[in-house]
């Protein structure tokens, strides 16, 4: 079964309001700026939707309301994201809307690793005014080749990069590519000393050997995020214990701020966190990214709900009435490997172990859901190749779209994924959840994380003990964490300011009159997007907050304004 | 009900506190709060909504009183049943179109309650088809802390061949009313289901058009009993991208329903409309197709209101005259004992699903009727075929190039 494609919108320039909106913005940024200092802070413009790059822009300028410091900002696609994500990148639009938001340089990465590449005597950059040699990097070898390898196996969309990879064409020209993305990321931070890094992504050679740079130069990297209004985290030199990676470092952080600031105000937070569960069954806001209209929200409301659908269910799929139901979800398998910590070699290898695991547990029903969205991942047909392997065994393969998520999660006693925001979800209403690797939420205790794949396969053994012999696997305590989470995540780290608006108003007409009318006619005292920036950088947070998470409790409940009892 | 390995905690302090349906009640839209849960299935505001996929489901939370319940449910295939599974369903295959019957199967409470022929009426085609499953719940079966789940699915595999249906035949049906009532007597309606409901249920034609209909297990714990006329109908053949089903009418009966219109009139109708939907059909765009079904109905409208007013204008002895036709004797009238002792009329009985399914014989009847009988009861819905070789009726006059049509007459037992 198909449905209709989604119409993607094509580009804001050819709009009426584009260039209203610019012009708007350089006269708004430029009364709420300090004047340019000699330092800079350096913007990321490599995506194709516009939210983004206005995300990251905010930010920059927020930073730039308390430290004097210019504006750079670097931007381009090269044919691999044209080819497997961009659809109309622009860099054109990036441009002028930096410019608006008061960039005095913008420069084509992309166009500068390509030229440096084809001239055998390279010379040096010439960015913000100033002549920047560029003499090489001092990446860590080992890393460097990590970066390359999660670029490859993005670009090409497979799971893991094989010698036959290796050996190829295609390798020799991403690591060419990776080299001189590090060279002229270190060759900008050597030369412009930037206050800070602002990017959308983390990940792969053009985004990740940036924040690569800036770490070993002690520069705090804020990462914006894509999602509800302005969602940042950000990591501090400060802050850093030495955990392999980024997100890494960070899944400590969050864990010790959650403990600290979420959950010791969880009475105060009650309401606020039960409404946030109450908007996750309703798919308000998203909160399962890939999945949105009639077959998104959670309408069972009781145990018995439940029961109601699940005899259907189970029927459905010729599952045994008396055996439980373990759901393991597919990671889109080329997202981002290694930037997060993962206990096995690559997504693919940690499924399919996992499948073959599952043919020798036939006390459980087993069912296999792959990821909504692989089709833009995965150009092995992974999933279908294991089904097929896999077709004579009693377990159930389905994309999860072919799901409502009534009748999933009126199958589910046992969820197992990686690092899915299916973990957050499932223990907020009571159903555990076993992570093979580390997300953000990995260390606020309300799931079962994995430590390694023997210690992986070991709680996978003893959850489906405990499901046999009736012991839960989740605690009061465990739900209410996860709700906590689920409330922080959506709440608690979302700033609502008019200056960017929410992630749901599109790519549109709209979302460009609505900031140009908060620019014009709104006085920006206090707009929480100068207020949140200032607090996280001030206090060296993880990330943004929307109230300060650290005021005394009578405060803290007139800041939130939430409703305190119910 | 099913065992219990997770305890799941879905409750919100948020949630709306449902009030259950109390009976006898009905739910007749997708707005109301007592439809808590829904699977491939689009609410809709007058009507219940419509179904997206195959299996989809809905889940009611209805007050039980201990006594038992009978639902009733009430759903129609209309053109925008056909739009969503042409939208939807795009696997190709030779069995598709408004003529195309649907033949879906409905599940409550983890059971199968029954099955449903769902064929668009040949005549006015562009009305739906509605079908009606009928059923009885336990006490046991509803709680007041879980929910009614009404489960509708095409039946897709373990059909027989002659049993044609298009694939995925839920997608689209649109779920019109579910009644639930004390249970009082025995069922009457739902027990078979040859294609779409008579308008008017107790004086109603029940065509199969598919050549085979649908019998659902009954109160009683006795076997069944059916009786079907047969009568020929001229053949109409459509193109080979016919959308339309083609309009057939059996031969030799007048048709009382519309007495002021005359004859040629009629064959107007049916000509100028049976054109109409053949120059719609090289035309592949959905829309298009609309449109021309619209047009068509509203041509046809026309010239049923024109040919009232010629008639009003002739003379009433012309009234009598056409009044006065002789009614044509059905050829297989006179020739269906000798085809049922010649074992040439064929009853064949499916049942669907797993479960044992009663052995079906025929008696022939005056008037070119059968009767057909089981020599045990049914537990799970069936599908019964009505057919006679044709080779066999060569020869016999009257038959030429016509084809025999089935009506059942007798449904009661």
């Amino acid at each position: 079964m198909v449905t209709a494609p989604i119409q993607v919108q094509k580009s804001l320039t050819d709009t009426a309001e584009f260039p209203q909106f610019c012009t708007t913005a350089l006269e708004f940024w430029q009364r709420n700026l300090l004047p340019g200092g000699e330092r800079v802070i350096l913007v990321e413009a490599m995506s194709q939707d516009i939210r983004v790059t206005l995300r990251n822009l905010t930010v920059a300028n927020a930073l730039r309301r308390f430290i004097p410091a210019k504006l750079v900002v670097f931007t381009g696609a090269d044919d691999d994201w044209n080819e497997i994500l961009w659809t109309f990148f622009d860099s054109g639009v990036l441009s002028a809307i930096s410019r608006a938001y008061g960039a005095v340089d913008v420069i084509d990465i992309h166009d500068l690793v390509d030229s440096r590449i084809a001239d055998r005597v390279p010379g040096d950059l010439h960015v913000a005014g100033k002549d920047l040699p560029v003499t090489g990097s001092g990446i860590d070898p080992a890393v460097l080749e990590e970066n390359v390898r999660a670029t490859l196996s993005r670009v090409l969309k497979v799971p893991q990069v094989t010698d036959e990879i290796r050996a190829g064409a295609k390798y020799a020209e991403v690591r060419q590519r990776s080299e001189q993305f590090s060279n002229i990321y270190d060759a900008l931070f050597t030369g412009l000393d930037p206050v800070a890094l602002v990017t959308s992504h983390v990940d792969y050679n053009h985004w990740g050997l940036a924040v690569e740079t800036a770490t070993r130069f002690n520069v705090p990297t804020v990462h914006v995020q894509s999602t509800g209004t302005l969602k940042a985290y950000a990591l501090f030199p400060e802050k850093r214990r030495g955990a392999a990676t980024f997100r890494a470092e960070l899944t400590h952080q969050i864990g010790e701020f959650f403990e600290q600031y979420v959950w010791s105000n969880r009475d105060r937070l009650r309401s606020s966190a039960e409404l946030s569960a109450w908007r996750v069954k309703g798919d308000w806001g998203r909160p399962a990214w890939w999945r949105g209209g009639a077959m998104a929200a959670i309408e069972l409301q009781t145990p018995e709900d439940r029961l109601s659908l699940r005899e259907h269910a189970l029927a459905r799929f010729g599952f045994d009435p008396d055996k439980p139901v373990v759901a393991v979800f597919n990671h889109a398998i080329s997202d981002a490997p290694r930037t997060n910590v993962e206990i096995f070699d690559d997504l693919a290898a940690w499924y399919e172990a996992t499948a073959d695991y599952a043919t020798k547990r036939a006390d459980v029903n087993w069912l296999f859901l792959d990821h909504p969205n692989q089709g833009l991942y995965d150009s092995t047909g992974f999933f279908d190749s294991l089904k097929e392997r896999l077709a004579d065994s009693p377990l159930v393969f389905l994309p999860s779209l072919e799901l409502s998520k009534n009748v999933m999660w009126s199958l589910v006693d046992l969820g197992v994924t990686v690092r899915g925001s299916i973990s957050n979800e499932l223990p907020a209403f009571g159903i555990p959840a076993i992570q093979a690797g580390w997300s953000e939420w990995s260390q606020c205790g309300f799931t079962i994380v994995a430590d390694d794949a023997g210690d992986y396969w070991k709680r996978l053994d003893e959850s489906i003990e405990s499901l046999l012999a009736g012991r839960p696997l989740i605690t009061e305590e465990q739900i209410e964490r996860a709700r906590l989470w689920a409330w922080f995540y959506r709440s608690g780290s979302d700033v609502s300011t008019q200056l960017v608006q929410p992630w749901e108003m599109g790519r549109s007409e709209q979302l460009l009159r609505a900031v140009r009318v908060s620019m014009r006619h709104v006085e920006a005292d206090a707009d929480p997007a100068f207020t949140a920036v200032r607090r996280m950088w001030a206090r060296k947070d993880p990330f943004l907050t929307r109230i300060d998470m650290t005021l005394p409790a009578q405060e803290f409940a007139l800041a939130l304004g939430g409703v305190s009892e119910l | 009900m099913t065992r219990t390995f997770t305890t799941p905690h879905f409750e919100t302090a948020f949630d709306r506190m449902i009030e259950p349906l109390a009976l006898p009640g009905e739910l007749r839209s997708g707005a109301a709060p007592e439809l808590t849960t829904v699977d491939q299935m689009v609410r809709g505001n007058a009507v219940i909504g419509r179904f997206i996929a195959s299996p989809a489901l809905l889940g009611v939370k209805v007050r039980p009183t201990g006594r038992p319940v009978r639902v009733t449910a009430h759903f129609r295939f209309d053109s925008m049943s056909l739009d969503w599974w042409e939208q939807r369903v795009t696997t190709p295959g030779p069995v598709r179109g408004a003529g195309a019957p649907r033949l879906v199967l409905v599940r409550a409470q983890g059971k199968t309650r029954g099955a449903a022929l769902l064929i668009r009426p040949a005549v006015d085609f562009h009305r739906a088809a509605t079908g009606v499953v009928c059923f009885d719940l336990q006490p046991e079966e509803l709680t007041a802390e879980g929910l009614f789940v009404f489960e509708m699915l095409s039946i897709d595999t373990g059909r027989p061949a002659w049993a044609s249906a298009v694939p995925a035949g839920s997608v689209g049906i649109m779920m019109d009313l579910i009644d639930f009532a004390e249970v009082e007597g025995d069922r009457e309606i739902g027990l078979v289901s040859t294609g779409t409901l008579p308008p008017d249920p107790g004086n109603g034609r029940l065509t199969l058009g598919a050549g085979y209909f649908v019998a659902n297990p009954g109160d009683r714990d006795e076997p069944r009993r059916w009786i079907a006329r047969a009568s020929l109908v001229a053949p109409v053949l459509p193109g080979p991208r016919t959308k339309f089903a083609p309009l057939v009418d059996p031969v030799g009966e007048p048709i009382d329903s519309w007495p002021s219109t005359s004859g040629d009139a009629k064959q107007r109708i049916k000509r100028t409309a049976r054109r109409a939907a053949r120059w719609v059909v090289p035309v592949a765009a959905v829309p298009v197709a609309r449109r021309a079904r619209r047009r068509v109905a509203g041509l046809e409208r026309r010239l049923r209101r024109a040919a009232k007013r010629r008639i009003s204008a002739r003379s009433m002895s012309w009234v009598g005259a056409s009044l006065s036709v002789p009614r044509v004797r059905n050829p297989l009238a006179d020739v269906m004992v000798d085809l049922v002792n010649r074992n040439l009329v064929q009853v064949e009985l499916a049942g669907i699903g797993a479960g044992a399914t009663p052995g079906v014989q025929v008696r022939a009847r005056a008037g070119a009727e059968i009767e057909i009988f089981t020599d045990g009861p049914l537990r799970v819905p069936a599908l019964v075929r009505l057919s006679i070789d044709p080779s066999s009726l060569r020869g016999v006059p009257g038959v030429d190039d016509k084809t025999v049509r089935w009506d059942l007459v007798e449904t009661e037992s």
